[in-house]
């Protein structure tokens, strides 16, 4: 008797291997090695299973004992770019915005964002007196937040979206008759605030809560009317402190710290007289340190508090002419070093501007040698970053000409720009697409 | 773009999507891998947590940072004393933690409070408090408490970042403290002591839940989104306590419930909080063997029990194996059962199958994987490659935002699943099937099989498809004696017809292909036959 046997359900009943081969059915199958039913445009027959294929081009040690993925932003292909004000010196205002490298090597004059706020527009109480060029700006949560020149309004250059947003300007202070607030420095509060401190006249300033979130501004120590300007401001065990930078000799600069929701700022120090610009202070070894610019016939000088309060001078330059300044400080990655800049005018040692340092904050020693001339003697904040590279801006107080950017690597410093470039201010790294 | 966490040999990688491992992720001070154990992780907040591998839980942050998961408090209470002249008056009383902020300031790790300290009392005071450094290099912050005047509620007081000094001297008034008490949600995360560990993590209803090394059968919880912070009586003990050495074998957290298995029963926490999180029963007598088997998909639990693979979800407990392929897990002839627990799973979204990876019979690696048609019921498999020895798979999400299945080798790669080369990195993929035996209905009467025809995807180069048939008696479910002709296919033809295949009372076919980047697709055959008798 005839017969034929039909099979066009091939494994789509899969692989039995429980009842024997002569009682399965047409579709089932007794072994399906590296067989795919693919229901996208062939169910019905078998066919090879799709292939595997490297991941990862170079091959990694070992096992593989785990994977996880995370569909979040990755940045691992982000390149870091470091960014520098571009200063016009006074001079006309071009297109240029800021100095820009991603080795911190090879610098070029870029134009995103806008024209950050320029080292002449803060007027002689800073920009052109002592240590212009002092006032630091910040990244944070990976937004680059800097003031514009145009109208002193507060920037943020988005680094993932590559992008720059105008988002306020700063109110007059209401102290004040004459409106001319600028933003002096922007400084890391935590993961939600920045401190923003201004410059509302010759002689007065305030510091700002600002909610990067919701975009709040709340001033602290309303009560307080500052004295001076008000420059980089910083948290240490839990308080805000700043110190003044007055715009005319004489007088020791102030020290003050307060607290959100406090009303006034308390006065923590009035250094002694002549000591009358603080550039910045920095936490080191658990205590906090002032660079310390000066008048006529003084020392640039270092100050340190310590754990019971008291100031007491930790380092001094030797000259004695105006705008003699022990200052901007910084500490290395580890921790285990201080770093100031330093600048003698009149009566001191060769060079005339060098880079010091000390590791017990008592003891100070030349780092590095910048030289005598006007091109040098100012430093903005330095740019310590994540692989524990130091970055100097240094340049002229007057405007910015003839400066340079020094590069500190594993203990040896590399002038990586040093020509007629203009620039001012601080140095920042931002994480952005290539 | 999705990134991901890798574990190889002793390191930890943060992979791209095209596959850039970069360098080996830097793991804090004195902790290392144990290459005898695959990483498990977890991810909450956009945090990566690995356990069971490394000595100690790892937290691995968006940039690649990887910190302890968490801390032990400090030992000793900090110890207050009247400072100088201030403004506070009245009795305080403070404890403290170690903490690790991120460059951004956030908390990203705190550990439990410190005991409290002895009462000191001010007029019109600072208050000043001696406290500890902490021990771990990654600590950069104490965080201070303090009661408010003659208070009993400790409130967060100051931060002092670094882990430099050990005394500070503060006057912020009560008005200015945290208006939220102290947290009361910290707790080291089992395996913070040194020498324990944490062997099972899964993130359920934004806490993550694990269990320890030591305590096998008590199950522990984190705080609310808090990967860090593990209080000591967020644990439920699960019964039976003490029974055997695995305790709790898996985790199996879904839309509403979280399943715990040990190897012989399983239980599912039900509830909203801690205090009202509460284990219910699901099934005795079944459980988990491979806490690497287990894969949610769809709100349905898949995982590896002693005799088969089962599903847990709306319809209960249920064995997905038993009826086709119970064999294979009951019998020593495909697998190689003493490793079951080794066995681990991954999903396959594109063919909506579970593919659960075990070792051949006779073999100690995990050399074998079988999957699973979750929306057809069937099996296929075993499935095998030549080109390297899996030791770990799961799911990555590829440059275009799919998900794509993945296998990591004992060769430093991780191999991307679903390629339409139809090859694993050059090797060639061995297709096998081998069909039922065919006997017409008829197993006691001789047949002549005649001429074989199979149909076939149309592919661009021939390949070496062979067919090999076998005709013979039929006894005890398969041919014996039989006799062997084996056909070779083109498959740049639709259709192939063959010469008879030849006498006997069941017949049996067998496809193979085994060639490089060539694709096989048999949609069918047929096979004429004619009943010669009965002898």
């Amino acid at each position: 008797m005839p017969g034929k046997i039909n099979v066009y359900n091939l494994g789509s009943k899969g692989v039995n291997v429980v009842k024997s081969p002569v009682h399965l059915d047409d579709g089932e199958l007794t072994k399906a090695q590296n067989v795919q039913m693919d229901a996208v445009g062939s169910l019905g027959g078998i066919r090879k299973r799709d292939g595997m294929a490297r991941l990862n081009s170079s091959v990694m040690t070992g096992s593989g004992k785990g994977i996880i993925s995370l569909p979040l932003p990755d940045r691992s292909s982000y390149v870091r770019r470091f960014f520098v004000p571009y200063d016009y010196g006074g001079g006309a205002i071009g297109s240029n915005t800021f100095w820009e490298s991603t080795d911190g090597t090879t610098w070029t004059a870029g134009t995103r964002g806008v024209v950050p706020q320029q080292l002449a527009d803060y007027g002689a109480s800073l920009g052109n007196g002592l240590g212009g060029g002092i006032w630091r700006w910040c990244v944070h949560r990976n937004r680059f937040y800097y003031p514009a020149n145009s109208d002193g309004a507060l920037h943020v250059y988005d680094g993932d979206e590559d992008t720059d947003y105008r988002l306020f300007k700063v109110p007059d202070n209401p102290r004040d008759g004459t409106p001319i607030t600028k933003i002096l420095s922007i400084v890391p509060y935590s993961s939600a605030y920045l401190l923003i401190s201004t410059r509302d006249s010759t002689s007065r300033g305030r510091v700002f809560l600002f909610d990067v979130a919701n975009g709040t501004l709340e001033q602290l120590g309303p009560e307080t009317d500052l004295p001076y300007l008000p420059i980089n401001p910083l948290v240490f065990q839990g308080r805000v402190f700043v110190g003044m930078y007055h715009g005319a000799g004489g007088s020791g600069a102030e020290v003050y710290y307060c607290r959100p929701g406090d009303a006034s700022w308390t006065l923590d120090e009035t250094l002694s007289s002549a000591r009358g610009y603080i550039y910045n202070m920095v936490p080191f070894l658990g205590e906090l340190y002032a660079g310390v610019g000066v008048d006529v016939g003084s020392n640039g000088v270092v100050m340190k508090r310590d754990k019971d309060t008291a100031w007491a001078a930790a380092a001094t330059s030797d000259g004695t002419g105006a705008g003699n300044h022990y200052g901007p400080m910084a500490v290395s990655q580890d921790g285990l070093t201080i770093y100031g800049f330093r600048n003698s005018v009149s009566g001191g040692a060769a060079p005339t501007n060098r880079i010091m340092k000390s590791t017990d904050g008592a003891s100070w020693s030349q780092d590095y040698d910048a030289g005598s001339g006007s091109g040098t003697s100012n430093c903005g904040i330095p740019w310590v970053d994540t692989n524990g590279d130091m970055y100097w801006v240094m340049f002229s107080a007057s405007g910015a000409n003839n400066g340079r950017i020094v590069k500190q690597s594993g203990g040896s410093y590399t002038v990586v720009k040093n020509d007629s470039a203009n620039f001012a201010g601080p140095i920042v790294a931002l994480s952005m697409p290539a | 773009m999705a990134y991901y966490i890798v574990s190889f040999g002793s390191s930890l990688y943060k992979m791209t999507t095209a596959g850039a491992p970069g360098t080996a992720l830097t793991l804090p001070t004195n902790v290392t891998l144990n290459t005898g154990r695959v990483a498990r992780m977890a991810v909450l907040g956009r945090t990566v947590v690995v356990v069971n591998q490394p000595l100690r839980g790892l937290a691995i942050d968006a940039d690649g940072v990887v910190r302890p998961m968490g801390l032990l408090p400090p030992t000793s209470a900090p110890i207050l004393s009247v400072g100088a002249a201030g403004s506070l008056s009245g009795t305080f009383r403070a404890k403290y933690s170690f903490a690790i902020k991120d460059s951004d300031g956030n908390i990203v790790s705190e550990s439990p409070l410190s005991p409290q300290s002895s009462t000191v009392t001010l007029t019109s005071d600072l208050l000043t408090a001696k406290f500890e450094k902490s021990t771990e290099s990654q600590v950069n912050c104490r965080r201070l408490y303090r009661t408010i005047t003659n208070g009993s509620t400790f409130f967060p007081w100051l931060d002092v970042d670094g882990n430099t000094i050990t005394q500070i001297s503060d006057d912020l008034s009560d008005t200015l403290l945290d208006d939220i008490a102290a947290p009361d949600e910290l707790g080291p995360p089992p395996g913070t002591m040194p020498g324990t560990y944490l062997s099972l993590i899964a993130e359920w209803k934004g806490r993550l839940w694990g269990v320890g090394n030591i305590d096998v059968d008590t199950l522990r919880w984190s705080g609310a989104n808090l990967l860090y912070a593990w209080p000591t009586d967020y644990s439920l003990d699960i019964s039976p306590i003490g029974a055997d050495q695995f305790g709790i074998t898996g985790l199996i957290p879904r839309r509403d419930e979280l399943a715990v298995c040990k190897r012989n029963i399983i239980w599912k926490i039900v509830g909203e909080d801690p205090d009202s999180f509460e284990p219910i029963k699901v099934v005795e007598g079944k459980g988990c063997y491979a806490p690497d088997s287990i894969k949610v998909i769809r709100d349905i639990g898949y995982f590896l029990g002693e005799d088969g693979v089962y599903s847990w979800g709306p319809s209960g407990v249920q064995c997905i194996s038993d009826e086709k392929v119970r064999a294979w897990f009951t019998t020593d002839t495909y697998f190689n059962r003493e490793k079951f627990p080794d066995a681990f799973a991954k999903y396959n979204a594109r063919y909506h199958s579970y593919e659960l990876h075990l070792a051949a019979a006779g073999s100690s690696s995990i050399d074998r994987w079988v999957s699973y048609d979750i929306q057809s019921g069937q099996w296929y498999g075993p499935h095998k490659t030549d080109a390297f020895t899996p030791t770990f798979a799961g799911e990555i999400v590829d440059g275009d935002g799919l998900a794509v299945p993945v296998t990591l080798g004992s060769d430093g790669y991780v191999y991307l699943g679903n390629q339409t080369t139809i090859a694993d990195q050059g090797t060639a993929i061995a297709l096998e099937a081998i069909t039922k035996v065919h006997t017409g209905d008829t197993p006691d009467i001789t047949k002549h099989f005649g001429e074989l025809a199979v149909i076939n995807k149309v592919e661009t180069t021939d390949g070496a498809l062979t067919i090999a048939t076998e005709c013979g008696d039929v006894s005890e479910g398969s041919l014996n004696p039989r006799t062997e002709k084996t056909f070779y296919a083109m498959l740049r033809s639709a259709r192939q017809r063959f010469t008879r295949v030849g006498p006997g009372r069941g017949l049996q076919l067998t496809f193979a292909e085994s060639t490089v980047n060539q694709g096989c697709e048999i949609h069918g055959y047929e096979i004429p036959f004619h009943e010669l008798g009965r002898r």
